[in-house]
């Protein structure tokens, strides 16, 4: 990644500017919690600027930081998985667990319930295009890049989305 | 053909594939209906995501935590709604007026009787044109730009198209602040005074206006905003909008309405049938822009050069595609007046909006 070594600061402040935004609407669409989606993409961007003169890339900036938000993305919902299982292990044993932070909380309206729901029945490779689509704002070329797939199966993953987004949610519209 | 409507959707079709869509989405309601579904659930699927933070506050976090050591693996939570615009984004004060036409056009005004008056640096300055200035510390969220750009209007006010195709028109006194690369740095504004804003649609680049009490994001729809001391409502007329106020955000759907009254923000459905529609198309020919579509350009033998509401030429993207937009239940659009209760302008006959209250049975 050659355009580092120019002036790391302005870089990072130049892909900061470029690409935060994006990652983070990707980042929440996996999430679901504002909180949690800030931090992920600010973790990938403190690594970026932690190693900054080591960093070895071998594709695009854009792709490696697409990656590096999914990563931590799964990370993080392994993480909150766990925690999760202990809390619920906790409330079996009738052990009192104090309610989740009011800022943690998602309060999604009638509308984007149901989207989420639609969404979260789309089969694993097909939400994940969905959601490199709309909320990262890929190209079908570079999410085919980003997950080792053909052109021609992004398009037919992306068309599958929307027809069942549109099957699911006709009556709303 | 829905892969291909989806393909052009997103902006992946090929000029070739462009053609056959813009053919078969003009050859019958039905397939227009069709392809503004899918539009309509793209538009939807944006608004599960919020808005993401403030860039340049999000940056200076990260700066912090970096300069501060808070390393890969430490704990750290952005601080939401401490301050600024994430702290109160929607806070509405009883001080915008608003509308917005196809593809998505809105006006915003602090207080529409009494402009707030700019600042006495814009003042010296009032009737210049665009000016480039450097800030990094100002409060609002444009701020965060390296260049920032400011139009001024003086006393007579004005209009100018911006970087995006967006075309604004400034009441007088007013001034609107945006980055000055807004493709790198994003569709953000920062308005002080009254301004109506025709919006280029970019389905990618939300266009967000900021005012100090509120501000509005545009998906690429149509709706009304009114604001006053008392009511602040937002009618969705069609597609979808993101509306956030206080801690509130809600995707508003086509026939609904965000009231906002004493604080207090409730959703109605908006009455639905020909009454509602009929309102909502007059609702949409506030002001003097009256819009035929473009079977009546024909009708009335004009092209668009000569198309012209009040003296005032009318632009492409000013065009409502009426018949697709309110699309009755036989499938046909609606057509109000007639051409004997017209004013003549030029060799075209337009309706206002007068003429349609006028017309028995509208509201």
């Amino acid at each position: 990644m050659t355009i580092l070594s120019r002036d790391h600061e302005q870089v990072v402040e130049e892909l900061f500017a470029e690409y935060f935004g994006k990652l983070y609407a990707y980042a929440f669409s996996m999430l679901g919690e504002e909180g949690m989606a800030e931090e992920v993409v600010q973790n990938v961007y403190c690594r970026l600027w932690e190693k900054r003169e080591q960093l070895q890339v071998h594709t695009s900036v854009k792709a490696y930081l697409y990656r590096s938000v999914h990563h931590e993305c799964l990370d993080s919902l392994r993480r909150r998985k766990i925690v999760k299982g202990h809390r619920s292990w906790l409330q079996r044993s009738g052990v009192q667990v104090t309610a989740e932070a009011a800022s943690g909380k998602i309060e999604l309206k009638e509308l984007e319930k149901r989207l989420r729901e639609v969404l979260d029945e789309l089969p694993d490779q097909c939400r994940t295009i969905f959601r490199l689509s709309r909320f990262g704002e890929l190209k079908y070329r570079e999410i085919a890049v980003q997950l080792g797939l053909s052109v021609k199966t992004v398009e037919a993953q992306m068309a599958k989305a929307l027809k069942r987004l549109r099957e699911k949610l006709v009556d709303l519209l | 053909m829905d892969e291909l409507l989806i393909k052009y959707l997103l902006g992946e079709a090929d000029p070739d594939e462009i053609a056959r869509v813009r053919d078969w989405i003009a050859d019958s309601p039905e397939n227009a209906r069709r392809f503004e579904q899918f539009r309509g659930v793209w538009e939807m699927s944006r608004g599960v995501v919020p808005a993401a933070p403030d860039r340049g506050e999000a940056w200076e976090r990260m700066r912090q935590r970096v300069d501060g050591g808070l390393g890969e693996g430490r704990t750290w939570r952005a601080e939401e709604k401490s301050e600024g615009s994430r702290a109160r984004p929607w806070q509405v004060a009883a001080v915008l007026a608003g509308l917005l036409f196809v593809g998505g056009a809105v006006w915003v005004a602090q207080d529409t009787e009494r402009p707030a008056p700019v600042t006495a640096a814009a003042k010296k300055t009032a009737d210049a044109s665009t000016k480039k200035i450097k800030n990094r510390q100002t409060a609002d969220p444009v701020a965060a730009s390296d260049t920032i750009q400011t139009l001024f209007a003086g006393d007579t006010g004005r209009t100018d198209t911006l970087a995006d195709g967006s075309i604004v028109t400034l009441g007088k006194h007013s001034q609107i602040r945006f980055p000055g690369d807004m493709k790198r740095e994003g569709r953000n504004l920062f308005l002080e005074g009254e301004a109506f804003f025709s919006v280029a649609p970019d389905p990618s680049h939300p266009f967000i206006v900021r005012t100090d009490n509120i501000t509005v994001r545009v998906l690429g729809t149509s709706f009304t905003i009114r604001c006053g001391p008392k009511l602040t409502e937002v009618i969705v007329k069609t597609g979808f909008v993101q509306v956030l106020h206080d801690s509130d955000s809600v995707v508003l759907k086509e026939g609904r309405r965000y009231v906002v009254q004493q604080k207090k923000p409730r959703i109605v459905a908006e009455d639905r049938g020909h009454r509602a529609i009929t309102r909502a198309i007059i609702d949409d020919l506030v002001w003097f822009r009256i819009v035929p579509n473009k079977d009546s350009l024909r009708w009335f033998g004009l092209d668009n050069s000569q198309f012209v509401v009040d003296g005032r030429k009318m632009s492409d993207s000013l065009h409502i595609e009426f018949r697709s937009k309110y699309i009755g239940p036989d499938g046909n659009g609606y057509f109000y007046g007639s051409p004997g209760e017209l004013k003549v302008h030029g060799r075209g006959y337009f309706y206002e909006k007068k003429d349609l209250y006028r017309y028995p049975g509208n509201p």
